[in-house]
Protein backbone atom coordinates (compact mmCIF):
# COMPACT_ATOMS: atom_id res chain seq x y z
CA UNK A 1 0.00 0.00 0.00
CA UNK A 2 2.68 2.46 0.40
CA UNK A 3 2.33 3.03 -3.89
CA UNK A 4 -1.23 3.80 -3.05
CA UNK A 5 -2.71 6.96 -1.73
CA UNK A 6 -6.05 7.91 -1.00
CA UNK A 7 -7.78 10.28 -3.44
CA UNK A 8 -11.43 10.25 -2.14
CA UNK A 9 -13.29 10.03 0.98
CA UNK A 10 -14.15 5.75 0.58
CA UNK A 11 -10.66 5.17 0.41
CA UNK A 12 -9.45 7.17 3.11
CA UNK A 13 -11.85 6.00 5.48
CA UNK A 14 -10.77 2.48 4.79
CA UNK A 15 -7.17 3.64 5.33
CA UNK A 16 -8.23 5.23 8.89
CA UNK A 17 -9.61 2.07 9.77
CA UNK A 18 -6.99 -0.62 8.91
CA UNK A 19 -4.84 2.08 10.52
CA UNK A 20 -7.14 1.72 13.75
CA UNK A 21 -7.70 -1.98 13.44
CA UNK A 22 -3.91 -2.37 13.51
CA UNK A 23 -3.56 0.07 16.84
CA UNK A 24 -5.94 -2.55 18.57
CA UNK A 25 -4.08 -5.32 17.51
CA UNK A 26 -1.37 -3.97 19.13
CA UNK A 27 -3.16 -3.74 22.57
CA UNK A 28 -1.61 -6.10 25.33
CA UNK A 29 -4.77 -6.03 27.20
CA UNK A 30 -7.81 -6.93 25.62
CA UNK A 31 -11.39 -6.03 27.02
CA UNK A 32 -13.65 -9.71 27.11
CA UNK A 33 -16.96 -9.01 25.12
CA UNK A 34 -18.40 -12.14 25.06
CA UNK A 35 -22.11 -12.47 23.87
CA UNK A 36 -21.76 -8.92 22.63
CA UNK A 37 -21.33 -7.32 18.70
CA UNK A 38 -18.09 -5.46 18.65
CA UNK A 39 -18.43 -1.54 19.05
CA UNK A 40 -17.26 -1.07 15.21
CA UNK A 41 -20.50 -3.40 14.65
CA UNK A 42 -22.90 -2.23 16.20
CA UNK A 43 -25.69 -0.39 14.41
CA UNK A 44 -28.66 -0.48 17.14
CA UNK A 45 -29.47 -1.51 20.40
CA UNK A 46 -27.24 -4.43 21.70
CA UNK A 47 -29.93 -7.82 22.50
CA UNK A 48 -28.37 -10.59 25.04
CA UNK A 49 -28.00 -13.49 23.06
CA UNK A 50 -31.21 -16.51 23.97
CA UNK A 51 -34.84 -17.10 22.99
CA UNK A 52 -36.03 -15.90 26.12
CA UNK A 53 -34.22 -12.73 26.46
CA UNK A 54 -35.25 -11.02 22.68
CA UNK A 55 -38.40 -13.00 23.10
CA UNK A 56 -37.75 -14.85 19.78
CA UNK A 57 -39.75 -17.05 18.94
CA UNK A 58 -41.87 -15.85 21.68
CA UNK A 59 -45.32 -16.13 21.75
CA UNK A 60 -46.17 -13.15 24.43
CA UNK A 61 -44.74 -10.39 22.76
CA UNK A 62 -42.39 -10.25 19.69
CA UNK A 63 -38.96 -9.16 19.04
CA UNK A 64 -40.38 -5.95 18.98
CA UNK A 65 -42.20 -5.77 21.64
CA UNK A 66 -45.72 -6.06 19.90
CA UNK A 67 -47.88 -8.93 19.34
CA UNK A 68 -48.02 -8.77 15.33
CA UNK A 69 -44.81 -10.75 15.02
CA UNK A 70 -46.05 -13.77 16.71
CA UNK A 71 -46.56 -17.32 15.42
CA UNK A 72 -50.34 -16.60 13.37
CA UNK A 73 -52.09 -18.38 15.59
CA UNK A 74 -50.43 -18.50 18.26
CA UNK A 75 -51.35 -22.32 18.72
CA UNK A 76 -48.56 -22.72 15.46
CA UNK A 77 -46.17 -21.89 17.96
CA UNK A 78 -46.27 -23.12 21.17
CA UNK A 79 -45.34 -26.59 20.77
CA UNK A 80 -41.92 -25.35 19.82
CA UNK A 81 -41.61 -23.37 22.97
CA UNK A 82 -42.20 -27.07 24.77
CA UNK A 83 -39.64 -28.28 22.77
CA UNK A 84 -37.01 -25.73 21.48
CA UNK A 85 -37.05 -23.13 24.26
CA UNK A 86 -37.21 -25.41 27.66
CA UNK A 87 -38.99 -22.47 28.67
CA UNK A 88 -40.52 -23.84 31.92
CA UNK A 89 -43.25 -20.53 32.53
CA UNK A 90 -45.45 -20.52 30.04
CA UNK A 91 -44.82 -23.46 28.94
CA UNK A 92 -44.19 -27.12 30.46
CA UNK A 93 -40.73 -28.08 30.26
CA UNK A 94 -40.81 -31.05 27.74
CA UNK A 95 -37.11 -32.33 28.62
CA UNK A 96 -37.20 -32.89 32.15
CA UNK A 97 -41.16 -33.08 34.09
CA UNK A 98 -43.66 -33.14 31.04
CA UNK A 99 -41.92 -34.74 27.88
CA UNK A 100 -45.76 -36.51 26.65
CA UNK A 101 -47.43 -33.01 27.59
CA UNK A 102 -48.77 -32.95 23.57
CA UNK A 103 -49.13 -36.94 23.68
CA UNK A 104 -53.17 -36.76 23.30
CA UNK A 105 -52.55 -33.53 20.96
CA UNK A 106 -50.79 -33.72 17.66
CA UNK A 107 -51.57 -30.47 16.21
CA UNK A 108 -52.07 -27.74 18.66
CA UNK A 109 -54.18 -25.78 16.48
CA UNK A 110 -56.67 -28.28 15.97
CA UNK A 111 -56.75 -29.92 19.28
CA UNK A 112 -55.49 -27.74 21.78
CA UNK A 113 -58.55 -28.30 24.28
CA UNK A 114 -56.13 -32.26 24.43
CA UNK A 115 -53.75 -30.26 26.28
CA UNK A 116 -53.46 -31.79 30.05
CA UNK A 117 -52.72 -28.86 32.44
CA UNK A 118 -49.77 -29.51 34.37
CA UNK A 119 -49.04 -28.83 37.99
CA UNK A 120 -45.92 -28.96 39.32
CA UNK B 1 -6.32 -24.54 5.55
CA UNK B 2 -5.89 -22.40 2.67
CA UNK B 3 -8.27 -19.92 2.21
CA UNK B 4 -9.22 -20.02 -1.26
CA UNK B 5 -11.63 -17.31 -1.87
CA UNK B 6 -13.03 -16.18 -5.16
CA UNK B 7 -15.09 -13.05 -5.41
CA UNK B 8 -17.44 -12.53 -8.21
CA UNK B 9 -15.59 -9.80 -10.35
CA UNK B 10 -12.70 -12.81 -10.91
CA UNK B 11 -15.07 -15.64 -11.27
CA UNK B 12 -16.34 -16.74 -14.73
CA UNK B 13 -17.77 -20.21 -13.77
CA UNK B 14 -19.42 -19.57 -11.11
CA UNK B 15 -23.00 -21.31 -9.33
CA UNK B 16 -24.11 -22.70 -12.17
CA UNK B 17 -21.34 -25.38 -13.13
CA UNK B 18 -21.41 -26.63 -9.86
CA UNK B 19 -25.18 -26.30 -9.04
CA UNK B 20 -25.87 -28.73 -11.74
CA UNK B 21 -28.34 -30.91 -10.18
CA UNK B 22 -30.43 -32.07 -12.70
CA UNK B 23 -34.46 -31.90 -12.10
CA UNK B 24 -36.34 -34.44 -10.67
CA UNK B 25 -39.95 -35.58 -11.07
CA UNK B 26 -40.65 -35.84 -7.33
CA UNK B 27 -39.10 -35.56 -3.93
CA UNK B 28 -39.54 -37.66 -0.49
CA UNK B 29 -40.51 -35.51 1.92
CA UNK B 30 -40.07 -36.97 5.74
CA UNK B 31 -41.75 -35.29 8.41
CA UNK B 32 -41.12 -35.75 12.16
CA UNK B 33 -44.27 -35.03 13.61
CA UNK B 34 -44.99 -34.22 17.36
CA UNK B 35 -46.47 -37.86 17.91
CA UNK B 36 -44.74 -40.97 17.41
CA UNK B 37 -44.81 -41.39 13.66
CA UNK B 38 -42.61 -40.05 10.85
CA UNK B 39 -44.69 -38.92 7.24
CA UNK B 40 -43.46 -39.55 4.40
CA UNK B 41 -44.67 -37.50 2.21
CA UNK B 42 -44.64 -37.82 -2.03
CA UNK B 43 -44.88 -34.19 -3.49
CA UNK B 44 -45.70 -34.62 -7.03
CA UNK B 45 -49.01 -36.74 -5.23
CA UNK B 46 -49.23 -34.41 -1.92
CA UNK B 47 -50.26 -37.50 -0.82
CA UNK B 48 -48.75 -39.06 2.74
CA UNK B 49 -48.05 -42.65 1.26
CA UNK B 50 -46.33 -44.02 4.12
CA UNK B 51 -46.11 -43.86 7.86
CA UNK B 52 -43.09 -45.12 9.99
CA UNK B 53 -43.06 -45.90 13.69
CA UNK B 54 -40.41 -44.61 16.60
CA UNK B 55 -39.92 -46.08 19.48
CA UNK B 56 -39.67 -43.41 21.14
CA UNK B 57 -42.09 -40.10 21.42
CA UNK B 58 -41.64 -37.74 19.40
CA UNK B 59 -39.31 -37.30 16.46
CA UNK B 60 -37.69 -34.21 16.31
CA UNK B 61 -34.04 -34.53 14.16
CA UNK B 62 -33.93 -36.01 10.69
CA UNK B 63 -31.01 -36.81 8.79
CA UNK B 64 -30.52 -38.20 5.82
CA UNK B 65 -27.40 -40.94 5.54
CA UNK B 66 -25.27 -39.79 3.03
CA UNK B 67 -25.76 -43.20 1.00
CA UNK B 68 -29.88 -42.21 1.18
CA UNK B 69 -30.49 -45.60 2.41
CA UNK B 70 -31.35 -44.65 5.91
CA UNK B 71 -32.60 -41.71 8.27
CA UNK B 72 -31.32 -41.17 11.83
CA UNK B 73 -33.60 -40.06 13.85
CA UNK B 74 -32.99 -37.96 17.40
CA UNK B 75 -35.71 -37.99 19.78
CA UNK B 76 -36.94 -35.19 21.63
CA UNK B 77 -35.41 -35.96 24.92
CA UNK B 78 -32.12 -35.99 22.72
CA UNK B 79 -30.97 -39.43 24.24
CA UNK B 80 -31.58 -41.18 21.82
CA UNK B 81 -31.21 -41.88 17.60
CA UNK B 82 -33.55 -44.65 15.63
CA UNK B 83 -32.20 -45.53 12.49
CA UNK B 84 -34.70 -46.35 9.68
CA UNK B 85 -33.89 -47.96 6.91
CA UNK B 86 -35.35 -46.40 3.88
CA UNK B 87 -35.88 -50.01 1.66
CA UNK B 88 -38.56 -50.74 3.59
CA UNK B 89 -39.40 -47.35 6.10
CA UNK B 90 -39.42 -49.19 9.26
CA UNK B 91 -36.92 -48.68 12.12
CA UNK B 92 -34.56 -51.10 12.78
CA UNK B 93 -32.13 -49.99 15.38
CA UNK B 94 -31.56 -47.70 18.20
CA UNK B 95 -28.67 -46.35 20.22
CA UNK B 96 -28.28 -44.24 23.58
CA UNK B 97 -25.66 -43.41 26.23
CA UNK B 98 -28.09 -42.88 28.79
CA UNK B 99 -28.47 -46.06 31.29
CA UNK B 100 -29.86 -46.33 34.96
CA UNK B 101 -29.22 -42.54 36.88
CA UNK B 102 -26.85 -41.32 33.91
CA UNK B 103 -28.58 -39.00 31.39
CA UNK B 104 -26.73 -39.00 28.31
CA UNK B 105 -27.92 -36.18 25.77
CA UNK B 106 -26.86 -35.47 21.91
CA UNK B 107 -26.03 -32.21 21.23
CA UNK B 108 -24.55 -32.14 17.95
CA UNK B 109 -23.75 -35.31 16.06
CA UNK B 110 -22.62 -36.57 12.09
CA UNK B 111 -22.50 -40.09 10.70
CA UNK B 112 -19.76 -41.43 8.77
CA UNK B 113 -21.12 -41.91 5.04
CA UNK B 114 -20.03 -45.48 5.29
CA UNK B 115 -23.08 -45.73 8.39
CA UNK B 116 -20.48 -47.42 10.87
CA UNK B 117 -19.88 -44.93 13.30
CA UNK B 118 -20.82 -41.14 14.56
CA UNK B 119 -19.36 -38.46 16.21
CA UNK B 120 -21.38 -37.04 18.99
CA UNK B 121 -21.11 -33.79 21.13
CA UNK B 122 -22.75 -34.97 24.51
CA UNK B 123 -23.67 -33.90 28.24
CA UNK B 124 -23.95 -35.98 30.93
CA UNK B 125 -25.82 -35.86 33.85
CA UNK B 126 -25.72 -37.97 37.07
CA UNK B 127 -28.68 -38.42 39.38
CA UNK B 128 -26.59 -38.63 42.74
CA UNK B 129 -28.47 -39.43 46.27
CA UNK B 130 -28.03 -35.31 46.75
CA UNK B 131 -27.52 -33.88 43.84
CA UNK B 132 -26.98 -33.77 40.23
CA UNK B 133 -23.81 -34.48 38.55
CA UNK B 134 -23.23 -32.37 35.45
CA UNK B 135 -19.95 -33.31 33.09
CA UNK B 136 -19.28 -33.03 29.80
CA UNK B 137 -19.48 -31.84 26.77
CA UNK B 138 -17.67 -34.05 25.78
CA UNK B 139 -16.56 -34.99 21.83
CA UNK B 140 -17.44 -38.79 21.31
CA UNK B 141 -16.71 -41.46 18.76
CA UNK B 142 -19.72 -44.11 18.64
CA UNK B 143 -19.15 -47.40 17.11
CA UNK B 144 -22.82 -48.10 15.45
CA UNK B 145 -22.12 -51.63 14.93
CA UNK B 146 -20.80 -52.69 18.24
CA UNK B 147 -22.84 -50.28 20.31
CA UNK B 148 -19.49 -48.05 22.22
CA UNK B 149 -17.87 -45.20 22.43
CA UNK B 150 -14.80 -45.87 20.82
CA UNK B 151 -12.93 -42.40 21.07
CA UNK B 152 -13.03 -39.06 23.12
CA UNK B 153 -12.08 -36.29 20.28
CA UNK B 154 -10.00 -33.31 21.53
CA UNK B 155 -12.30 -30.09 21.32
CA UNK B 156 -11.06 -27.56 19.11
CA UNK B 157 -8.03 -25.70 19.76
CA UNK B 158 -8.30 -27.40 23.33
CA UNK B 159 -11.53 -24.86 24.33
CA UNK B 160 -14.21 -26.62 25.70
CA UNK B 161 -17.46 -25.50 23.75
CA UNK B 162 -21.32 -26.10 24.19
CA UNK B 163 -21.99 -26.31 20.86
CA UNK B 164 -19.56 -27.64 17.60
CA UNK B 165 -20.96 -28.19 14.15
CA UNK B 166 -19.48 -31.72 12.54
CA UNK B 167 -19.67 -32.71 9.17
CA UNK B 168 -17.80 -35.71 7.42
CA UNK B 169 -16.51 -35.10 3.58
CA UNK B 170 -18.36 -37.68 1.18
CA UNK B 171 -15.56 -39.94 1.15
CA UNK B 172 -15.46 -40.14 5.23
CA UNK B 173 -11.42 -39.82 5.13
CA UNK B 174 -11.80 -36.08 7.02
CA UNK B 175 -14.11 -34.82 9.69
CA UNK B 176 -14.71 -30.80 9.67
CA UNK B 177 -15.95 -28.92 12.70
CA UNK B 178 -17.30 -25.75 12.57
CA UNK B 179 -16.45 -23.83 15.70
CA UNK B 180 -14.40 -20.37 14.96
CA UNK B 181 -12.68 -21.61 12.31
CA UNK B 182 -13.82 -24.50 10.44
CA UNK B 183 -11.09 -27.17 11.76
CA UNK B 184 -10.50 -30.63 9.06
CA UNK B 185 -9.09 -33.60 10.95
CA UNK B 186 -8.30 -36.86 10.01
CA UNK B 187 -11.46 -38.90 10.47
CA UNK B 188 -9.69 -41.98 12.15
CA UNK B 189 -6.71 -39.98 13.78
CA UNK B 190 -8.91 -36.82 15.24
CA UNK B 191 -5.35 -35.22 14.16
CA UNK B 192 -5.77 -32.03 12.36
CA UNK B 193 -5.08 -31.67 8.41
CA UNK B 194 -5.92 -28.65 7.32
CA UNK B 195 -7.63 -25.47 8.46
CA UNK B 196 -9.41 -22.57 7.47
CA UNK B 197 -8.86 -19.50 9.10
CA UNK B 198 -13.06 -17.85 8.40
CA UNK B 199 -12.67 -15.76 11.73
CA UNK B 200 -10.25 -13.55 10.28
CA UNK B 201 -10.97 -10.96 7.46
CA UNK B 202 -10.21 -11.48 3.96
CA UNK B 203 -7.80 -8.51 3.81
CA UNK B 204 -7.37 -5.58 6.11
CA UNK B 205 -10.76 -3.02 5.92
CA UNK B 206 -13.00 -6.01 5.33
CA UNK B 207 -15.16 -7.88 7.86
CA UNK B 208 -15.35 -11.75 7.70
CA UNK B 209 -17.69 -14.00 5.84
CA UNK B 210 -19.96 -15.21 7.27
CA UNK B 211 -21.73 -18.30 5.56
CA UNK B 212 -23.78 -21.72 5.75
CA UNK B 213 -22.40 -24.94 5.09
CA UNK B 214 -24.58 -27.07 5.19
CA UNK B 215 -25.87 -28.43 1.88
CA UNK B 216 -29.34 -28.21 0.25
CA UNK B 217 -31.62 -31.11 -1.23
CA UNK B 218 -30.43 -29.90 -4.60
CA UNK B 219 -26.92 -29.02 -4.20
CA UNK B 220 -24.17 -31.58 -5.60
CA UNK B 221 -22.60 -33.34 -2.43
CA UNK B 222 -19.79 -31.65 -0.90
CA UNK B 223 -20.97 -28.19 -1.85
CA UNK B 224 -23.46 -26.00 0.04
CA UNK B 225 -25.29 -22.89 -1.51
CA UNK B 226 -26.44 -20.00 1.06
CA UNK B 227 -26.54 -16.81 1.65
CA UNK B 228 -23.17 -15.14 2.73
CA UNK B 229 -22.96 -11.86 5.27
CA UNK B 230 -19.95 -9.96 5.46
CA UNK B 231 -19.65 -6.74 7.80
CA UNK B 232 -18.60 -3.49 5.95
CA UNK B 233 -16.44 -1.81 9.02
CA UNK B 234 -15.55 1.44 6.88
CA UNK B 235 -19.08 2.05 5.66
CA UNK B 236 -20.69 0.72 8.62
CA UNK B 237 -22.95 -1.93 7.35
CA UNK B 238 -23.84 -5.33 5.82
CA UNK B 239 -23.57 -6.71 3.03
CA UNK B 240 -25.45 -9.73 1.89
CA UNK B 241 -24.91 -11.97 -0.97
CA UNK B 242 -25.05 -15.32 -2.15
CA UNK B 243 -22.12 -17.83 -1.67
CA UNK B 244 -21.04 -21.68 -3.13
CA UNK B 245 -18.99 -23.22 -0.35
CA UNK B 246 -17.26 -26.67 -1.75
CA UNK B 247 -15.81 -28.13 1.44
CA UNK B 248 -13.41 -30.55 0.11
CA UNK B 249 -11.30 -28.24 -2.09
CA UNK B 250 -11.41 -25.65 0.52
CA UNK B 251 -13.18 -23.34 -1.65
CA UNK B 252 -15.26 -20.40 -1.47
CA UNK B 253 -17.02 -18.55 -4.49
CA UNK B 254 -19.22 -15.66 -3.73
CA UNK B 255 -20.64 -12.25 -5.20
CA UNK B 256 -22.46 -10.00 -3.02
CA UNK B 257 -26.07 -8.61 -3.71
CA UNK B 258 -26.36 -5.42 -1.56
CA UNK B 259 -26.71 -3.59 1.34
CA UNK B 260 -27.66 -6.93 4.07
CA UNK B 261 -31.75 -7.20 4.41
CA UNK B 262 -34.31 -10.12 6.32
CA UNK B 263 -33.68 -12.60 4.33
CA UNK B 264 -33.16 -15.25 6.09
CA UNK B 265 -30.48 -18.12 5.25
CA UNK B 266 -30.44 -21.55 6.53
CA UNK B 267 -34.32 -23.11 6.21
CA UNK B 268 -35.45 -19.71 4.81
CA UNK B 269 -33.30 -19.77 1.69
CA UNK B 270 -33.82 -22.52 -1.00
CA UNK B 271 -31.64 -23.48 -4.21
CA UNK B 272 -33.45 -24.34 -6.94
CA UNK B 273 -33.01 -28.00 -9.23
CA UNK B 274 -30.81 -27.05 -12.20
CA UNK B 275 -28.65 -24.49 -9.58
CA UNK B 276 -29.97 -21.93 -12.21
CA UNK B 277 -31.85 -20.19 -9.53
CA UNK B 278 -32.60 -19.68 -5.44
CA UNK B 279 -35.68 -18.52 -3.58
CA UNK B 280 -35.53 -16.54 -0.29
CA UNK B 281 -38.10 -15.14 2.21
CA UNK B 282 -38.32 -11.78 3.29
CA UNK B 283 -39.68 -11.68 6.55
CA UNK B 284 -40.11 -8.70 9.29
CA UNK B 285 -43.33 -7.56 11.39
CA UNK B 286 -46.26 -7.46 9.16
CA UNK B 287 -44.55 -7.57 5.59
CA UNK B 288 -43.53 -10.93 4.14
CA UNK B 289 -41.72 -11.28 0.38
CA UNK B 290 -40.40 -13.93 -1.99
CA UNK B 291 -37.28 -13.10 -3.20
CA UNK B 292 -35.58 -14.63 -6.55
CA UNK B 293 -31.97 -14.96 -6.97
CA UNK B 294 -31.01 -15.18 -10.59
CA UNK B 295 -27.76 -16.81 -9.84
CA UNK B 296 -26.58 -16.81 -13.90
CA UNK B 297 -26.68 -13.37 -13.84
CA UNK B 298 -25.86 -12.71 -10.36
CA UNK B 299 -28.70 -10.67 -8.87
CA UNK B 300 -31.79 -10.30 -7.11
CA UNK B 301 -34.67 -11.16 -9.72
CA UNK B 302 -37.76 -10.69 -8.23
CA UNK B 303 -39.52 -9.57 -4.87
CA UNK B 304 -43.17 -10.21 -4.52
CA UNK B 305 -44.97 -9.47 -1.09
CA UNK B 306 -47.38 -12.18 -0.24
CA UNK B 307 -49.64 -13.24 2.97
CA UNK B 308 -46.69 -15.31 4.45
CA UNK B 309 -46.67 -15.63 8.81
CA UNK B 310 -43.92 -15.24 11.23
CA UNK B 311 -41.29 -18.46 11.23
CA UNK B 312 -41.56 -19.80 7.87
CA UNK B 313 -39.34 -22.66 6.01
CA UNK B 314 -38.79 -22.53 2.15
CA UNK B 315 -38.42 -25.57 0.07
CA UNK B 316 -38.46 -26.05 -4.11
CA UNK B 317 -40.28 -28.66 -5.54
CA UNK B 318 -37.89 -31.39 -7.22
CA UNK B 319 -39.90 -30.46 -10.89
CA UNK B 320 -38.51 -26.58 -9.68
CA UNK B 321 -42.32 -24.85 -10.36
CA UNK B 322 -43.69 -24.93 -7.04
CA UNK B 323 -42.50 -23.56 -4.02
CA UNK B 324 -43.37 -24.56 -0.42
CA UNK B 325 -44.00 -22.63 2.92
CA UNK B 326 -43.71 -24.67 5.89
CA UNK B 327 -42.00 -25.04 9.37
CA UNK B 328 -44.60 -24.40 12.00
CA UNK B 329 -47.65 -25.88 12.75
CA UNK B 330 -49.42 -29.01 10.32
CA UNK B 331 -49.91 -27.17 6.80
CA UNK B 332 -47.81 -26.95 3.50
CA UNK B 333 -48.49 -23.82 1.57
CA UNK B 334 -48.02 -24.52 -2.01
CA UNK B 335 -46.96 -21.34 -4.27
CA UNK B 336 -46.59 -21.38 -7.88
CA UNK B 337 -42.92 -20.62 -8.99
CA UNK B 338 -44.15 -18.27 -11.73
CA UNK B 339 -46.22 -15.90 -10.18
CA UNK B 340 -45.77 -16.35 -6.62
CA UNK B 341 -49.76 -16.97 -6.04
CA UNK B 342 -50.68 -19.32 -3.55
CA UNK B 343 -52.36 -22.32 -5.06
CA UNK B 344 -53.23 -24.73 -2.11
CA UNK B 345 -52.35 -25.68 1.41
CA UNK B 346 -51.56 -28.98 2.20
CA UNK B 347 -53.17 -30.00 6.04
CA UNK B 348 -51.93 -32.75 8.05
CA UNK B 349 -53.37 -34.31 11.25
CA UNK B 350 -49.99 -33.71 13.09
CA UNK B 351 -48.11 -30.48 13.70
CA UNK B 352 -44.03 -30.72 12.36
CA UNK B 353 -40.87 -31.10 13.92
CA UNK B 354 -37.97 -31.67 11.66
CA UNK B 355 -38.03 -32.67 7.93
CA UNK B 356 -35.48 -34.52 5.47
CA UNK B 357 -36.15 -34.10 1.90
CA UNK B 358 -34.66 -36.92 -0.83
CA UNK B 359 -35.06 -35.82 -4.38
CA UNK B 360 -36.06 -38.10 -7.09
CA UNK B 361 -38.13 -40.22 -3.98
CA UNK B 362 -37.49 -44.05 -3.23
Amino acid sequence: MKHLRAVNQKATRIEAYVAWEAEQAKAEEMDVVGLRTPPHEETGPHFPMGCSLVFSPGWEVDSQGGTAGLCQPVERDIFDCHLGCFWPAPVPDQLNHAPDWTGKCASAQKDWRKLDLIFP
Amino acid sequence: MRLNVRAAVAATALLLSASAASAQATATWYIGTYTNDILVWDEASEQVVDRIAMKNFFPIGVTVSESKTRLYVEDASMQRFEIVDLATNRAIDEFTLSHDSVTVRFEGSAFHPDDTKAVLLVKRTTKMTDRFLVEGPFILEYDMRTKQVTDTIPFPDGESRDAVGFAYSPDGRTLYMFADDIIAVDAETYEEVDRWEISKPLEPGLGSLNFGVASGTYDEPGVATNLVRMRDPVQNRTLMGIAQVRLDEQDVDFFMLGPSEPVSGGRGFALAPGGQKAYGLYSTVGRYEFWEFDLADRRVARKVPFAGRPRMGLRVSADGEKLYVFVAGNTIDVYDVDTFELLRTVTFDEDMTGTAVIAGGR
